[in-house]
Protein backbone atom coordinates (compact mmCIF):
# COMPACT_ATOMS: atom_id res chain seq x y z
CA UNK A 1 0.00 0.00 0.00
CA UNK A 2 2.70 2.36 1.00
CA UNK A 3 4.09 1.59 -2.14
CA UNK A 4 1.67 2.37 -3.80
CA UNK A 5 0.86 5.73 -2.13
CA UNK A 6 4.21 6.44 -3.19
CA UNK A 7 3.89 5.71 -7.15
CA UNK A 8 0.49 7.90 -6.97
CA UNK A 9 2.41 11.23 -4.93
CA UNK A 10 5.27 10.92 -7.83
CA UNK A 11 2.39 10.22 -10.49
CA UNK A 12 0.91 13.46 -9.13
CA UNK A 13 3.84 15.45 -9.71
CA UNK A 14 3.99 14.43 -13.24
CA UNK A 15 0.60 15.10 -13.88
CA UNK A 16 0.95 18.60 -12.31
CA UNK A 17 4.09 19.49 -14.12
CA UNK A 18 2.36 18.21 -17.49
CA UNK A 19 -0.20 20.93 -16.74
CA UNK A 20 1.94 23.75 -16.44
CA UNK A 21 4.56 22.72 -18.85
CA UNK A 22 2.72 21.13 -21.48
CA UNK A 23 5.49 18.73 -22.95
CA UNK A 24 3.49 16.12 -24.36
CA UNK A 25 -0.07 17.96 -25.22
CA UNK A 26 2.04 20.66 -26.91
CA UNK A 27 5.83 19.68 -27.60
CA UNK A 28 5.04 15.58 -28.09
CA UNK A 29 1.76 16.39 -30.00
CA UNK A 30 3.58 19.48 -32.31
CA UNK A 31 6.26 17.08 -33.03
CA UNK A 32 3.84 14.30 -34.09
CA UNK A 33 1.82 16.00 -36.30
CA UNK A 34 4.42 17.77 -37.71
CA UNK A 35 6.14 14.29 -38.87
CA UNK A 36 2.97 12.52 -39.84
CA UNK A 37 2.09 15.50 -41.85
CA UNK A 38 5.75 15.59 -43.25
CA UNK A 39 5.40 11.53 -43.94
CA UNK A 40 2.15 12.71 -45.50
CA UNK A 41 3.29 15.06 -48.06
CA UNK A 42 6.09 12.61 -49.16
CA UNK A 43 3.72 9.58 -49.72
CA UNK A 44 0.71 11.46 -51.68
CA UNK A 45 1.68 10.80 -54.70
CA UNK A 46 2.21 7.37 -53.92
CA UNK A 47 0.13 3.73 -53.15
CA UNK A 48 1.11 3.07 -49.54
CA UNK A 49 0.44 -0.72 -48.34
CA UNK A 50 0.05 -1.28 -44.53
CA UNK A 51 3.51 -2.07 -43.88
CA UNK A 52 4.71 1.25 -45.07
CA UNK A 53 1.62 3.12 -42.59
CA UNK A 54 2.71 0.91 -39.95
CA UNK A 55 6.34 1.88 -40.27
CA UNK A 56 5.84 5.47 -40.74
CA UNK A 57 3.12 4.75 -37.14
CA UNK A 58 6.14 3.70 -35.19
CA UNK A 59 8.68 5.75 -36.65
CA UNK A 60 6.44 8.84 -35.27
CA UNK A 61 5.82 7.34 -32.53
CA UNK A 62 9.51 6.28 -31.51
CA UNK A 63 10.91 9.71 -31.73
CA UNK A 64 7.69 11.38 -29.80
CA UNK A 65 8.55 9.18 -27.07
CA UNK A 66 12.53 9.80 -26.95
CA UNK A 67 11.79 13.72 -27.35
CA UNK A 68 9.37 13.65 -24.25
CA UNK A 69 11.05 11.51 -22.23
CA UNK A 70 14.21 13.62 -22.81
CA UNK A 71 12.03 16.76 -21.66
CA UNK A 72 10.65 15.22 -18.90
CA UNK A 73 13.95 14.12 -17.43
CA UNK A 74 15.37 17.57 -18.04
CA UNK A 75 12.65 18.81 -16.09
CA UNK A 76 13.86 16.58 -12.72
CA UNK A 77 17.72 17.39 -13.63
CA UNK A 78 17.26 20.79 -13.54
CA UNK A 79 18.27 22.09 -10.37
CA UNK A 80 18.64 18.19 -9.06
CA UNK A 81 14.94 17.93 -8.64
CA UNK A 82 15.49 14.06 -9.30
CA UNK A 83 18.48 13.91 -6.35
CA UNK A 84 15.89 15.46 -4.12
CA UNK A 85 13.37 12.32 -4.48
CA UNK A 86 16.48 10.05 -4.54
CA UNK A 87 17.01 11.07 -1.40
CA UNK A 88 13.36 11.10 0.17
CA UNK A 89 12.17 8.43 1.83
CA UNK A 90 10.22 7.38 -1.06
CA UNK A 91 11.18 3.64 -2.77
CA UNK A 92 13.37 4.78 -6.09
CA UNK A 93 11.38 1.59 -7.71
CA UNK A 94 8.53 4.12 -7.00
CA UNK A 95 9.76 6.95 -7.92
CA UNK A 96 10.55 5.65 -11.12
CA UNK A 97 7.09 3.58 -11.46
CA UNK A 98 5.26 6.96 -11.08
CA UNK A 99 7.55 8.58 -14.30
CA UNK A 100 6.46 5.85 -16.33
CA UNK A 101 3.01 5.79 -15.68
CA UNK A 102 2.61 9.01 -16.17
CA UNK A 103 4.85 9.20 -19.40
CA UNK A 104 2.73 5.94 -20.58
CA UNK A 105 -0.97 7.81 -19.23
CA UNK A 106 -0.35 10.85 -21.37
CA UNK A 107 1.65 8.94 -24.76
CA UNK A 108 -1.42 6.79 -24.63
CA UNK A 109 -3.84 9.77 -25.05
CA UNK A 110 -1.21 11.27 -27.84
CA UNK A 111 -1.02 7.91 -29.71
CA UNK A 112 -4.54 7.70 -29.91
CA UNK A 113 -4.23 10.96 -31.52
CA UNK A 114 -1.76 9.96 -33.99
CA UNK A 115 -4.32 6.84 -35.06
CA UNK A 116 -6.56 9.65 -35.95
CA UNK A 117 -3.74 11.71 -37.63
CA UNK A 118 -2.76 8.54 -39.81
CA UNK A 119 -6.22 7.52 -40.30
CA UNK A 120 -7.14 11.15 -41.75
CA UNK A 121 -3.73 11.76 -43.56
CA UNK A 122 -3.49 7.89 -45.36
CA UNK A 123 -6.88 7.31 -45.73
CA UNK A 124 -6.87 3.79 -43.75
CA UNK A 125 -9.98 2.52 -43.52
CA UNK A 126 -10.95 0.82 -39.72
CA UNK A 127 -13.23 -1.11 -38.81
CA UNK A 128 -13.98 -1.22 -34.85
CA UNK A 129 -12.63 -4.60 -34.36
CA UNK A 130 -9.91 -3.79 -35.77
CA UNK A 131 -9.45 -0.74 -34.29
CA UNK A 132 -9.93 -2.09 -30.76
CA UNK A 133 -6.51 -4.76 -31.88
CA UNK A 134 -4.96 -1.74 -33.01
CA UNK A 135 -5.04 -0.14 -29.62
CA UNK A 136 -4.25 -2.68 -27.88
CA UNK A 137 -1.29 -3.01 -29.82
CA UNK A 138 -0.37 0.67 -29.67
CA UNK A 139 -1.01 0.16 -25.58
CA UNK A 140 1.40 -2.58 -24.99
CA UNK A 141 3.87 -1.04 -27.25
CA UNK A 142 3.92 2.37 -25.89
CA UNK A 143 4.30 0.95 -22.69
CA UNK A 144 7.16 -1.15 -22.95
CA UNK A 145 9.09 1.79 -25.25
CA UNK A 146 8.65 4.59 -23.03
CA UNK A 147 9.67 2.21 -19.65
CA UNK A 148 12.79 1.41 -21.76
CA UNK A 149 13.52 4.82 -22.69
CA UNK A 150 13.07 6.02 -19.43
CA UNK A 151 15.92 3.34 -18.06
CA UNK A 152 18.35 4.19 -20.45
CA UNK A 153 17.99 7.85 -20.40
CA UNK A 154 17.93 7.63 -16.56
CA UNK A 155 20.94 5.21 -16.94
CA UNK A 156 22.82 8.16 -19.26
CA UNK A 157 21.46 10.94 -17.45
CA UNK A 158 25.15 11.65 -15.64
CA UNK A 159 26.76 11.77 -18.58
CA UNK A 160 27.90 14.71 -20.47
CA UNK A 161 25.49 15.13 -23.45
CA UNK A 162 23.45 12.19 -22.56
CA UNK A 163 20.38 13.44 -24.23
CA UNK A 164 22.14 13.06 -27.35
CA UNK A 165 23.65 9.75 -26.63
CA UNK A 166 20.08 8.80 -25.91
CA UNK A 167 19.09 7.68 -29.68
CA UNK A 168 22.13 6.50 -30.18
CA UNK A 169 22.21 3.55 -27.59
CA UNK A 170 18.03 3.23 -27.48
CA UNK A 171 17.44 2.51 -31.16
CA UNK A 172 19.83 -0.85 -30.91
CA UNK A 173 17.70 -2.10 -28.15
CA UNK A 174 14.39 -1.33 -29.45
CA UNK A 175 14.76 -2.50 -32.99
CA UNK A 176 13.09 -6.02 -32.33
CA UNK A 177 10.41 -4.32 -30.16
CA UNK A 178 9.75 -1.94 -33.52
CA UNK A 179 10.01 -5.00 -35.58
CA UNK A 180 7.20 -6.92 -34.13
CA UNK A 181 5.08 -3.67 -34.11
CA UNK A 182 5.23 -2.90 -37.00
CA UNK A 183 4.59 -6.25 -38.03
CA UNK A 184 1.97 -6.54 -35.61
CA UNK A 185 0.25 -3.40 -36.90
CA UNK A 186 0.89 -4.01 -40.45
CA UNK A 187 -1.10 -7.34 -40.54
CA UNK A 188 -4.00 -6.12 -38.22
CA UNK A 189 -4.35 -2.80 -40.78
CA UNK A 190 -4.45 -5.59 -43.77
CA UNK A 191 -6.69 -7.77 -41.77
CA UNK A 192 -4.65 -11.00 -42.02
CA UNK A 193 -3.63 -12.35 -38.41
CA UNK A 194 -1.82 -15.29 -39.68
CA UNK A 195 1.54 -14.65 -37.58
CA UNK A 196 -0.35 -11.64 -35.28
CA UNK A 197 -0.04 -13.65 -32.01
CA UNK A 198 3.51 -14.49 -32.63
CA UNK A 199 4.48 -10.88 -32.94
CA UNK A 200 2.51 -10.24 -29.95
CA UNK A 201 4.41 -12.86 -27.95
CA UNK A 202 7.66 -10.56 -28.66
CA UNK A 203 5.63 -7.26 -27.48
CA UNK A 204 4.28 -8.96 -24.23
CA UNK A 205 7.81 -10.83 -24.14
CA UNK A 206 9.29 -7.22 -23.87
CA UNK A 207 6.71 -5.43 -21.81
CA UNK A 208 7.41 -8.45 -19.13
CA UNK A 209 11.01 -7.63 -19.34
CA UNK A 210 10.62 -3.77 -18.91
CA UNK A 211 8.96 -4.72 -15.42
CA UNK A 212 11.81 -6.71 -14.58
CA UNK A 213 14.98 -5.30 -15.83
CA UNK A 214 14.67 -1.45 -13.99
CA UNK A 215 15.28 -3.66 -10.54
CA UNK A 216 18.09 -5.04 -11.47
CA UNK A 217 19.96 -1.42 -12.28
CA UNK A 218 17.75 1.34 -10.38
CA UNK A 219 20.05 0.90 -7.25
CA UNK A 220 22.88 1.86 -9.40
CA UNK A 221 22.12 4.50 -11.93
CA UNK A 222 20.56 6.73 -9.65
CA UNK A 223 23.90 7.62 -7.75
CA UNK A 224 26.00 10.58 -8.35
CA UNK B 1 22.44 9.72 19.85
CA UNK B 2 25.44 10.84 18.07
CA UNK B 3 25.91 10.71 13.97
CA UNK B 4 29.49 9.02 13.30
CA UNK B 5 31.14 9.43 10.12
CA UNK B 6 33.79 6.55 9.84
CA UNK B 7 36.74 6.38 7.64
CA UNK B 8 35.12 7.70 4.62
CA UNK B 9 36.09 7.60 1.45
CA UNK B 10 35.45 8.74 -2.39
CA UNK B 11 37.05 8.56 -5.78
CA UNK B 12 35.29 9.89 -8.59
CA UNK B 13 37.08 8.80 -11.70
CA UNK B 14 40.33 7.76 -10.16
CA UNK B 15 40.69 10.89 -7.68
CA UNK B 16 40.27 11.33 -4.17
CA UNK B 17 37.81 13.41 -3.47
CA UNK B 18 37.89 12.12 0.21
CA UNK B 19 39.95 9.77 2.38
CA UNK B 20 39.47 8.07 5.54
CA UNK B 21 36.80 11.28 7.23
CA UNK B 22 36.41 10.57 10.62
CA UNK B 23 34.77 12.38 13.03
CA UNK B 24 31.69 12.34 15.39
CA UNK B 25 28.49 14.88 15.50
CA UNK B 26 26.81 14.96 18.88
CA UNK B 27 22.76 15.46 19.62
CA UNK B 28 22.31 19.15 19.32
CA UNK B 29 25.52 20.56 18.14
CA UNK B 30 26.54 22.61 15.24
CA UNK B 31 29.62 21.51 12.90
CA UNK B 32 31.32 23.33 10.20
CA UNK B 33 32.71 21.90 7.38
CA UNK B 34 35.33 24.46 6.26
CA UNK B 35 37.80 24.31 3.39
CA UNK B 36 39.29 25.35 0.38
CA UNK B 37 37.96 24.99 -3.18
CA UNK B 38 37.90 21.44 -4.05
CA UNK B 39 38.55 20.04 -0.12
CA UNK B 40 35.89 18.13 -0.55
CA UNK B 41 33.14 19.74 1.87
CA UNK B 42 30.00 19.58 -0.76
CA UNK B 43 31.19 15.94 -1.63
CA UNK B 44 30.95 15.15 1.95
CA UNK B 45 27.49 16.63 2.43
CA UNK B 46 26.29 14.31 -0.45
CA UNK B 47 27.58 11.42 1.20
CA UNK B 48 25.56 12.19 4.61
CA UNK B 49 22.21 13.02 2.15
CA UNK B 50 22.57 9.73 0.72
CA UNK B 51 22.79 11.72 -2.68
CA UNK B 52 26.45 9.82 -3.30
CA UNK B 53 27.66 6.67 -2.01
CA UNK B 54 31.13 6.54 -0.49
CA UNK B 55 33.82 4.19 -2.06
CA UNK B 56 34.71 3.48 1.19
CA UNK B 57 33.40 3.68 5.27
CA UNK B 58 30.50 4.10 6.63
CA UNK B 59 27.90 6.60 8.29
CA UNK B 60 26.81 5.33 11.96
CA UNK B 61 23.40 6.10 13.38
CA UNK B 62 22.44 5.26 16.72
CA UNK B 63 25.23 2.55 16.61
CA UNK B 64 23.87 1.04 13.50
CA UNK B 65 25.38 1.49 10.09
CA UNK B 66 22.85 3.13 7.72
CA UNK B 67 23.49 2.49 4.16
CA UNK B 68 21.24 5.30 3.97
CA UNK B 69 18.21 2.93 3.79
CA UNK B 70 14.01 5.18 3.97
CA UNK B 71 14.48 5.40 8.13
CA UNK B 72 18.05 7.24 7.59
CA UNK B 73 16.47 9.26 4.68
CA UNK B 74 13.70 10.17 6.62
CA UNK B 75 15.35 11.93 9.41
CA UNK B 76 17.91 13.34 7.19
CA UNK B 77 17.35 17.33 5.71
CA UNK B 78 19.71 18.56 3.02
CA UNK B 79 19.54 21.81 1.74
CA UNK B 80 22.63 21.95 -0.91
CA UNK B 81 24.02 23.94 -3.76
CA UNK B 82 21.41 22.67 -5.95
CA UNK B 83 17.79 23.98 -5.24
CA UNK B 84 16.39 20.93 -5.49
CA UNK B 85 12.89 22.52 -6.67
CA UNK B 86 10.57 22.17 -10.18
CA UNK B 87 11.51 25.42 -12.02
CA UNK B 88 7.83 25.54 -12.98
CA UNK B 89 5.78 24.79 -9.79
CA UNK B 90 4.91 27.47 -7.25
CA UNK B 91 7.33 27.62 -4.36
CA UNK B 92 3.76 26.23 -2.73
CA UNK B 93 3.29 23.37 -4.83
CA UNK B 94 6.93 22.30 -4.66
CA UNK B 95 7.02 22.45 -0.83
CA UNK B 96 3.56 20.61 -0.61
CA UNK B 97 5.13 17.61 -3.25
CA UNK B 98 8.30 17.32 -0.70
CA UNK B 99 5.54 17.26 2.36
CA UNK B 100 3.79 14.51 0.51
CA UNK B 101 7.15 12.34 -0.06
CA UNK B 102 7.97 12.96 3.81
CA UNK B 103 4.36 12.63 4.90
CA UNK B 104 4.51 15.55 6.81
CA UNK B 105 1.37 15.91 9.16
CA UNK B 106 -0.49 19.21 8.60
CA UNK B 107 1.31 20.18 5.52
CA UNK B 108 -0.17 23.51 5.20
CA UNK B 109 0.52 24.39 8.88
CA UNK B 110 4.00 23.31 8.44
CA UNK B 111 4.88 25.69 4.81
CA UNK B 112 2.66 28.77 6.06
CA UNK B 113 4.94 28.30 9.63
CA UNK B 114 8.40 28.18 7.69
CA UNK B 115 7.49 30.91 5.81
CA UNK B 116 6.97 33.29 8.43
CA UNK B 117 10.13 31.99 10.39
CA UNK B 118 12.29 32.01 6.94
CA UNK B 119 10.12 34.75 5.50
CA UNK B 120 8.94 33.83 1.87
CA UNK B 121 5.47 33.78 2.33
CA UNK B 122 5.44 36.58 0.09
CA UNK B 123 6.16 34.72 -2.92
CA UNK B 124 4.40 31.29 -1.86
CA UNK B 125 2.07 31.31 -5.42
CA UNK B 126 4.84 32.43 -7.65
CA UNK B 127 6.28 29.74 -9.67
CA UNK B 128 10.16 29.25 -8.84
CA UNK B 129 11.30 29.99 -12.35
CA UNK B 130 10.70 33.68 -11.29
CA UNK B 131 12.03 34.09 -7.86
CA UNK B 132 14.67 35.89 -7.33
CA UNK B 133 18.09 33.95 -5.45
CA UNK B 134 17.37 34.83 -2.42
CA UNK B 135 13.56 33.94 -1.93
CA UNK B 136 14.90 30.59 -4.33
CA UNK B 137 17.12 29.72 -1.32
CA UNK B 138 15.05 30.15 1.11
CA UNK B 139 12.61 28.49 -0.16
CA UNK B 140 15.19 25.54 -0.62
CA UNK B 141 15.90 25.62 2.92
CA UNK B 142 12.22 25.33 3.71
CA UNK B 143 12.21 22.08 1.31
CA UNK B 144 15.38 20.62 3.52
CA UNK B 145 13.35 21.65 6.75
CA UNK B 146 9.84 20.42 6.29
CA UNK B 147 9.97 16.84 7.86
CA UNK B 148 11.36 18.31 11.08
CA UNK B 149 14.44 16.15 10.24
CA UNK B 150 16.75 14.99 13.24
CA UNK B 151 20.06 15.74 11.07
CA UNK B 152 20.40 19.05 9.28
CA UNK B 153 22.67 19.65 6.31
CA UNK B 154 23.45 22.79 4.52
CA UNK B 155 25.78 24.09 1.66
CA UNK B 156 26.32 27.37 1.76
CA UNK B 157 23.07 28.31 3.27
CA UNK B 158 23.76 32.37 3.56
CA UNK B 159 24.49 32.16 -0.35
CA UNK B 160 22.21 35.13 -1.83
CA UNK B 161 20.48 36.09 1.06
CA UNK B 162 20.00 39.52 2.39
CA UNK B 163 21.20 40.45 5.84
CA UNK B 164 17.78 40.42 7.16
CA UNK B 165 17.64 36.53 6.16
CA UNK B 166 20.87 35.64 6.71
CA UNK B 167 20.11 36.81 10.75
CA UNK B 168 16.58 35.06 10.23
CA UNK B 169 18.54 31.89 9.06
CA UNK B 170 21.30 32.78 12.10
CA UNK B 171 18.00 32.08 14.37
CA UNK B 172 16.39 29.08 12.67
CA UNK B 173 19.97 27.38 13.62
CA UNK B 174 19.86 28.61 17.22
CA UNK B 175 15.88 27.15 17.35
CA UNK B 176 17.16 23.75 15.41
CA UNK B 177 20.04 23.21 18.06
CA UNK B 178 17.65 23.91 21.32
CA UNK B 179 15.77 21.75 19.60
CA UNK B 180 18.38 18.87 19.59
CA UNK B 181 18.93 18.42 15.81
CA UNK B 182 22.17 17.70 14.59
CA UNK B 183 23.28 20.15 12.28
CA UNK B 184 26.29 19.90 9.49
CA UNK B 185 27.23 23.01 7.40
CA UNK B 186 29.37 23.88 5.04
CA UNK B 187 31.20 27.21 5.14
CA UNK B 188 33.54 29.08 3.79
CA UNK B 189 33.28 32.36 5.89
CA UNK B 190 33.07 30.81 9.00
CA UNK B 191 32.79 33.43 11.05
CA UNK B 192 29.24 33.62 10.47
CA UNK B 193 28.03 30.36 12.94
CA UNK B 194 31.51 30.02 14.09
CA UNK B 195 29.93 30.96 18.22
CA UNK B 196 27.42 28.37 17.96
CA UNK B 197 29.55 26.01 16.57
CA UNK B 198 30.31 22.67 18.78
CA UNK B 199 33.40 21.89 16.39
CA UNK B 200 35.15 23.20 13.06
CA UNK B 201 36.24 20.36 10.84
CA UNK B 202 38.81 21.67 8.46
CA UNK B 203 38.77 19.65 5.18
CA UNK B 204 42.05 19.85 2.90
CA UNK B 205 42.02 18.27 0.01
CA UNK B 206 39.94 15.13 0.95
CA UNK B 207 41.27 14.80 3.99
CA UNK B 208 40.47 16.26 7.82
CA UNK B 209 43.49 18.87 8.51
CA UNK B 210 42.51 19.22 11.88
CA UNK B 211 39.04 19.96 14.19
CA UNK B 212 38.90 23.00 16.32
CA UNK B 213 36.39 22.51 19.21
CA UNK B 214 34.70 25.43 21.19
CA UNK B 215 35.87 25.14 24.80
CA UNK B 216 32.93 24.56 27.33
CA UNK B 217 30.07 23.85 25.13
CA UNK B 218 30.91 19.99 25.41
CA UNK B 219 32.49 17.70 26.70
CA UNK B 220 34.44 16.82 24.14
CA UNK B 221 36.61 19.92 24.46
CA UNK B 222 40.02 18.78 23.76
CA UNK B 223 41.34 22.11 24.63
CA UNK B 224 41.49 23.29 21.67
CA UNK B 225 41.06 27.01 20.97
CA UNK B 226 38.04 27.92 18.71
CA UNK B 227 40.23 30.47 16.16
CA UNK B 228 37.84 32.50 14.52
CA UNK B 229 35.77 33.17 17.66
CA UNK B 230 38.56 33.41 19.53
CA UNK B 231 36.95 31.49 22.32
CA UNK B 232 38.44 30.76 25.42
Amino acid sequence: MEFIREVAVVLEKEILLEKKQKTVVGLGMFFAFLLIFVFSIVFMDTSVDMRLVSGLLWIAVTFTIILVVNRSLYVDQENNCIGALFISPVSKYAVFWGKCLAIFMMLAVLQFLMIIMFIVFFQVVLNVNTLGKLIFTQLLGTFAMSNITILVAMMISKVKGGEILLPVILLPLLIPLIISLVEATSLILGGSEGQLEQWLRLIIFYNAAVVIVPGLFLDNITNE
Amino acid sequence: MTLEIKEISKTINGMQILDKIQFTIPRGTLTILSGHNGAGKTTLLKILAGLIKPTWGSIVWQSNICTHNNAYRRIVGYAGHDLMLYENLTARENLLLFAKLYKVKNPMDKIETLGKSIGYLTCMDQIVANLSKGMRQKVSIARSLLHNPQIVLMDEPFTGLDIRARERLVTIIKDLLNQEKHLIIALHDIEKLSSLAHQIVFLNRGTISHIEFSCGKSEKCEGKKLAASGGE
